[in-house]
Parts: C-alpha cells; sequence; structure tokens
C-alpha cells in the first residue's frame, strides 16, 4: 500500500469514527440488526408460537384445533398436574433449604478454618458431573439390587428397602441428590461472598456487644446480600424447570407421584401428543421462572442504570 | 446522500447475510430427498443401481441387525433400507411429524392395534394388499388379518411372539419342584418362595413405567379370556366384577411380599435374579429370551418357559400375542422401492437373518428343526402353544393408547399402593368414558 493510500484510508476511518458518533442511535442500531433478527427467530419465535399451541389442541398428525384457555384451566385443576405442581414446590422449597441455606451455613463454618480450600474441593467435585450421570450414579447407589447404599447397610443388619418407589419419600430423596450435587458450587460463592466482606464492621459489632448471631444477621447476611440473591435466583430458576433427576432416576414415578412440571411438559407433548396442554405448561413454568427471577433481573437492571 | 447510501447498503447486507446462511442451512436440510428421488428415478432406469431407502425403528440395540439386513437386500435386489434408530419417545414423535411429510420413512417399526389405529384415521400408513397378495403363503394364518385394518393390510410383520412366563430352572431344581397345574398350586407354590426367601414374580419398574401392565392383564384373561377382549373393546367396564376380582388377587399376591423389589430393572436385574435362583418368574414377551440370552443365560439350562393355569374355566386355551409390524409411511417418496424390500423381507434370506441375528421367528421359513437345535426354549413354547387357540390382543395395542397410557400409571401406583385399587379402577373408568365417544363406541 502506498504512502498516499494509507492516508487516504486513515482519513476515511476518521471520518467514520465522526459520522458514527454523530449519528448516534444510527448505525449502531443497523448493526444489531443481524443479532436482532436472531433472537425474533430463535427465541420470540418459538415463545409466541409455544403461546398459540397452548390454546390449541394438537396430537402432531392432526390440525390444530382452537380449545380456548381450557389447556391453562388443566394445568391448575387436573389432579395430576396440581401433583406435579406441588412437588415442583417441594423442589423449589427443599432446595432453598438445603441446597442454599446449608451451604451459607457449611461456609460461615469454614470461613475462618485454615484447610477450607480441601473441603471445597471435596464439596465442589459433584457439581462437575452432570444431572443425568449424578442420577444414573444414584439410581444405581440406592437401588435395592447390589445398590453400594443397601449393600453397606445389609454389613450391619439392616435390609434397606426401595426408597425411589416409594411415594413418601421419594422427591425428598431426590432432593438429597440435587444438594449433594449442587451444595458445594453454592458454598464456594457463599465463601468467595465472605472473604470480600470487610471484617472491621463486624468486629466493631463485637465491639458493640453484638454476639456471633447478631453479627451473622446483621451485618453479614446483608453484606452477603449480592451473592444470595444470585444463588436463590440460580436454585428457583433451575428448580422450576426440575427435569434430568426425577426423570431419570425414577420417570416421575411410581406412577405420576413424583412428577414436576418440567416432566408433565415432556410427558404430555411426547408421550400422550398432547401439544397444547405441554405447551400451555411450558408457558405456565415461564411464567413462574420469570416471577422467581424477576427481583434478580430487577436489582441487575437498578446496579447497570 | 452517501451517507444514507451507505447505511442502506450495510443494512442490506445484513439482511443478506443473515437470509442466506438461513438459505444455506435449509438447501443442505433439504437435499436429502431430491437426492433420494433421485436414486429412486435412477433405480428404474439402472437395476444395477442400488435405490437406498430409509427404515426407522426404536431399538438401537437392533441396529446391527437392520444393517445387516440393509446389506443382504442391497446385494439381493439393489434396494439397501438404511436403518436409524431412536429412543422410543422420541422415536414416536419423529415418525408421526415425518410420516404426515415427503420425509416418511419407507419402512418403520411400529404397534399395531389402536396404536397404529390412530396413523390409519390420518391415511398416513400405505395400502400393502399387493405386497401380501404375492408373499401371503410366507406367513401362517391369521398374520395378515391381524395386521389389517378394515379388511386392508397396512404392515408385515417384525415379531410376532407369545406372552408367557419365565421360570429359573435353578429355583425349580433345588427345591426338585414341578411347574403348577392349577391356579391354587401355583399360589402355593409363590407362598413357598416367599417363605425360602425368593422373589416369586419379577414384575417391576425400574426404568420402566410400561411394565406395570402385565401382571393385570396375565391375571384378567385368566379369569375371562371374553371378557378381556370385551373390555378391550370397550364393550365391559373397568369396574365389572370381573376386573374387580382380578385387582384383588393381584393386590393379594403384592401385599403377600411375591414381587421382587419394585426398583429392579427387567434388562439387567431380573436376568441375574432368575439365574442365581433369587427369582422363580419373569412374565413377558418371548422376545425376552433374547435379553435373557444376551445376559449370558442359557435357554432350557438357566431358565424355560410357563404358562400360568388358569383361573376359571373361561380363561382355558387363552394366550396373549404380539405382533410387531413393519409398515410403509403413505407420503413416502420411495414407496415402490419399499414394496420391492417388503417382498424380499417375506422370502427366506431376510428370514434367515432375522433368525440368527435375533432368534425371531415370523414366516414359515424357519424349520421346527432350526429353531429346536437355535432356542430349545422358543421350540417349546411353539410346541404348548397348540393347546391355545384363543389368541388375544396385547394390553399395550389392544385399546385405545389414552386410556392405556393412563391405565399404566395407575397400575405404577398399583405396584407401590395396592389398596388403592378400587380408586385406581374408578379412575381408569373415568377416563374410558372420556375415550370411547372419540372412537365412536358407546361406553
Amino acid at each position: 500500500m502506498s504512502a498516499a493510500a494509507f492516508v487516504t484510508v486513515n482519513q476515511g476511518i476518521g471520518k467514520m469514527k465522526f459520522n458514527v458518533k454523530k449519528v448516534k442511535g444510527g448505525v449502531d442500531t443497523v448493526f444489531l440488526i443481524p443479532a436482532i433478527i436472531f433472537v425474533l427467530i430463535a427465541e420470540l419465535v418459538p415463545v409466541i408460537y409455544t403461546t398459540y399451541l397452548g390454546f390449541m389442541q394438537w396430537d402432531i398428525i392432526n390440525p390444530p384445533k382452537f380449545v380456548g384457555i381450557s389447556n391453562y384451566i388443566k394445568v391448575f385443576t387436573q389432579p395430576e398436574l396440581l401433583n406435579a405442581l406441588k412437588n415442583t414446590l417441594y423442589w423449589v422449597v427443599g432446595t432453598l433449604i438445603f441446597a442454599v441455606g446449608f451451604a451459607l451455613f457449611v461456609a460461615v463454618l469454614l470461613s475462618n478454618v485454615k484447610g477450607r480450600v480441601i473441603f471445597k474441593s471435596i464439596f465442589f467435585i459433584p457439581s462437575t458431573l452432570s444431572p443425568t450421570v449424578a442420577a444414573i450414579v444414584w439410581r444405581r447407589t440406592l437401588s435395592s439390587q447390589m445398590g453400594a447404599l443397601p449393600s453397606l447397610l445389609a454389613l450391619f443388619g439392616i435390609n434397606m428397602h426401595p426408597v425411589l418407589t416409594n411415594t413418601h419419600i421419594n422427591t425428598f430423596v431426590m432432593i438429597g441428590v440435587w444438594t449433594w450435587q449442587f451444595f458445594g458450587i453454592n458454598l464456594i460463592l457463599f465463601l468467595v461472598g465472605l472473604e470480600t466482606i470487610p471484617r472491621e464492621p463486624v468486629e466493631a459489632a463485637m465491639i458493640d456487644g453484638a454476639n456471633e448471631r447478631q453479627a451473622f444477621l446483621y451485618i453479614i447476611v446483608p453484606l452477603l446480600r449480592p451473592i444470595m440473591l444470585l444463588v436463590i435466583a440460580n436454585s428457583l430458576i433451575n428448580t422450576i424447570r426440575m427435569f434430568d433427576i426425577p426423570w431419570v432416576m425414577i420417570q416421575g414415578g411410581p406412577g405420576r407421584a413424583s412428577e414436576t412440571l418440567a416432566i408433565s411438559l415432556y410427558r404430555e407433548s411426547f408421550l400422550l401428543f398432547k401439544m397444547g396442554l405441554g405447551s400451555a405448561i411450558a408457558v405456565v413454568i415461564s411464567i413462574l421462572t420469570l416471577i422467581a427471577s424477576y427481583r434478580y433481573i430487577m436489582i441487575l437492571g437498578r446496579k447497570r442504570g | 446522500m452517501g451517507k444514507k447510501f451507505a447505511y442502506l447498503l450495510i443494512f442490506t447486507l445484513s439482511i443478506l447475510l443473515v437470509f442466506s446462511v438461513a438459505f444455506a442451512g435449509s438447501q443442505k436440510g433439504g437435499s436429502e430427498q431430491p437426492e433420494t428421488k433421485k436414486a429412486s428415478e435412477q433405480s428404474v432406469e439402472k437395476p444395477a443401481k442400488v435405490v437406498e431407502i430409509k427404515l426407522y425403528h426404536d431399538n438401537p440395540e437392533w441396529q446391527d441387525f437392520w444393517q445387516a439386513m440393509g446389506e443382504a437386500s442391497a446385494k439381493d435386489i439393489g434396494v439397501r433400507a438404511v436403518p436409524t434408530a431412536f429412543e422410543t419417545q422420541v422415536y414416536k414423535s419423529r415418525v408421526k411429524v415425518d410420516l404426515t411429510t415427503s420425509r416418511a420413512p419407507s419402512v418403520f417399526k411400529w404397534w399395531f392395534g389402536y396404536r397404529a389405529y390412530e396413523l390409519f384415521k390420518a391415511g398416513l400408513l400405505a395400502d400393502l394388499s399387493d405386497v401380501w397378495a404375492d408373499v401371503g403363503k410366507n406367513y401362517p394364518p391369521g398374520i395378515k388379518e391381524a395386521l389389517s385394518i378394515n379388511g386392508v393390510p397396512y404392515a408385515l410383520p417384525f415379531n410376532v411372539g407369545y406372552w408367557v412366563w419365565f421360570y429359573s430352572k435353578a429355583v425349580y431344581k433345588k427345591y426338585n419342584m414341578q411347574l403348577p397345574k392349577t391356579w391354587d398350586e401355583f399360589m402355593q407354590q409363590l407362598a413357598f418362595f416367599k417363605s425360602k426367601g425368593i422373589y416369586g414374580i419379577g414384575n417391576t419398574i425400574g426404568k420402566s413405567r410400561w411394565t406395570s401392565f402385565i401382571v393385570f392383564q396375565e391375571i384378567l384373561y385368566r379369569i375371562d379370556a371374553d371378557f378381556y377382549v370385551r373390555l378391550m373393546n370397550g364393550k365391559a367396564h373397568y369396574t365389572d366384577p370381573e376386573v374387580v376380582r382380578a385387582m384383588k388377587i393381584w393386590k393379594e399376591m403384592l401385599e403377600k411380599g411375591y414381587f421382587a423389589p419394585m426398583d429392579a430393572t427387567y434388562v439387567e436385574d431380573l436376568p441375574r435374579m432368575l439365574k442365581e435362583g433369587k427369582l422363580a418368574f419373569a412374565p413377558f414377551g418371548d422376545w425376552y429370551g433374547g435379553i435373557l440370552q444376551q445376559q449370558g443365560l442359557v435357554p432350557e439350562k438357566d431358565y424355560g418357559v410357563f404358562i400360568p393355569p388358569p383361573i376359571t374355566p373361561k380363561g382355558k386355551g387363552a394366550i396373549i400375542l404380539e405382533i410387531s409390524p413393519l409398515c410403509a409411511g403413505k407420503n413416502s417418496p420411495d414407496l415402490e422401492a419399499a414394496k420391492k424390500w417388503y417382498r424380499w423381507y417375506a422370502e427366506k434370506h431376510a428370514a434367515q437373518i432375522l433368525w440368527e441375528k435375533l432368534k425371531f421367528v415370523n414366516n414359515l421359513h424357519i424349520t421346527q428343526e432350526q429353531i429346536k437345535k437355535g432356542d430349545p426354549t422358543l421350540a417349546h413354547e411353539l410346541d404348548m402353544m397348540k393347546n391355545y387357540p384363543n389368541k388375544l390382543i396385547r394390553f399395550w395395542e389392544a385399546t385405545p393408547v389414552e386410556i392405556v397410557e393412563y391405565a399404566v400409571d395407575a397400575f405404577n401406583t398399583m405396584l407401590v399402593h395396592p389398596d388403592q385399587y378400587m380408586d385406581l379402577l374408578n379412575g381408569i373408568e373415568q377416563k374410558a368414558k372420556e375415550v370411547w365417544p372419540k372412537y365412536n363406541v358407546k361406553y
């Protein structure tokens, strides 16, 4: 390239930069168009289509038929779906208590322990597995047929009955599996949060006569709020759409006893080919997830603003 | 003017870029069809060229078998059925979606009875009358009729099997026992096994919800085979005394602890338990023999088959028949090539491969001697069938899918909460009331 040509090109670029700034809201918007089109095709269209299907009766092979809001009514009246809603609620509350609450408790206990890096590593390992793998491993571990846990208990003369086919406890057992898997990652997030909290306010509170519980509740917890919000939002979003663990471990059964809303969605859509009802469930799950993550999104938005 | 032109150019280029990518993708996806068609057209002009047709199935473990079949047919008749295996649930939706389009598979494995009826009603199955006219002589009587709807055959059989009870040779040898000859004797033996710490019946739901209907079906038709048929066709009710009696018998068996733990799996756990003498019986279609052999059990050494006696005289001479059909998509662009393949499939070479690879016998090309040599348990079973002229369709296909799916969930609950049997029956009855009118049956 000749020197003259180089100068011309540079001048051109300089000129263009100037122009871009000048027409703010013009060219930059144009550059966003491919991304906007992608979002429209990949996200908005499926959302609109799913919502539309929620008002239809469709079995894949025959044309869809408009049925009004009857699918949405079924979501909140059909006993099996109400049970799925109840199980989803168990998942949400159960994981908040164990995977989040217990992780916070252990993080506080470990925050002053010297060898906490060892605990961190031990607790973190399960979260490197996919939930499907974790579910398979635990299904075999709990199996009354040569499962590791029943075999171990048998050594002490304890006869362990099948837990996954016990409809009274299987959901809680599976919440335990989820806790085993994601407790570690929550623990690490809380530990990171705790490490960033300055010691001075805690020490000042203690000097002023606050006990450990008060220091925790009134100093540490408020300062941990951003991390807690992240962990809670993440837990809510993941458990409202819980599928992998109860599906792989017992297919939402026995019968439909441990079914979650996400399993109902799959079952109604792809087992029973009630695409309309399946879509209505999908819409309900999306709305619940949006509500659950609303506060988190709002706070994030406020921070950016 | 220049600025506006630059913006317009950028905007146009962006749009073009997006659409060119999308178009390229659609061209790539859509290229399969014209190529297949081209191959089909070429085959008419040049018979030496191999035509490829689509074959869908839901048994990944049999993919090698289908590939071997494809290669053999390519060599014999110049038509290669190219198999694609899917997981069962994905398979159902994939087949249903594809059947309505020109991507429809030329050959696909399905279920018959009411499960095929919905495809028939939507006009998605190809009429195979002309194929049957050529190859009907290769099949035993009754098969064509079993694969027909309103007198028109829409499938060829893949597996024709009967539902029997596999029993553990180890258990019977250990206690030097004979198989029961009456239902009461059968119950006494189950009680004996329980006292010895042996599980009587392997009918569990670990990893499989569908298996929950088996014992219900097995008890009900032994009470009254005609009633079973009427119930399946919407002419009897789930709250009728026959069904209540069946549920009570089942409840008693469950409460007495005759069943293996419900979290056992029928592919991994039950075969091992049968072999080790920890389980006496496992009721399944005779295809289960293949699974047992895959798990290392030897027919007539580790396991045998047995047909429990009827509970009342009305259950005498009846047996459950299962036929898995191979159907052709009406919208398939390769229908003629598929029909050529079907004619080949009904002949000796295909029957031999089916026998050698899967131990399936679906036509008359496999001799009794071959069966006796290859699988003596199957030979014994087929021999026993002479005493069971009343062939009943399996519950899974015999009644509308909506009722089956609901009932299977209810029976899952029955297996863990037998005391709820009446509530469960009321629930199934309610579902049947909703469903039958859709099939123009006054219920």
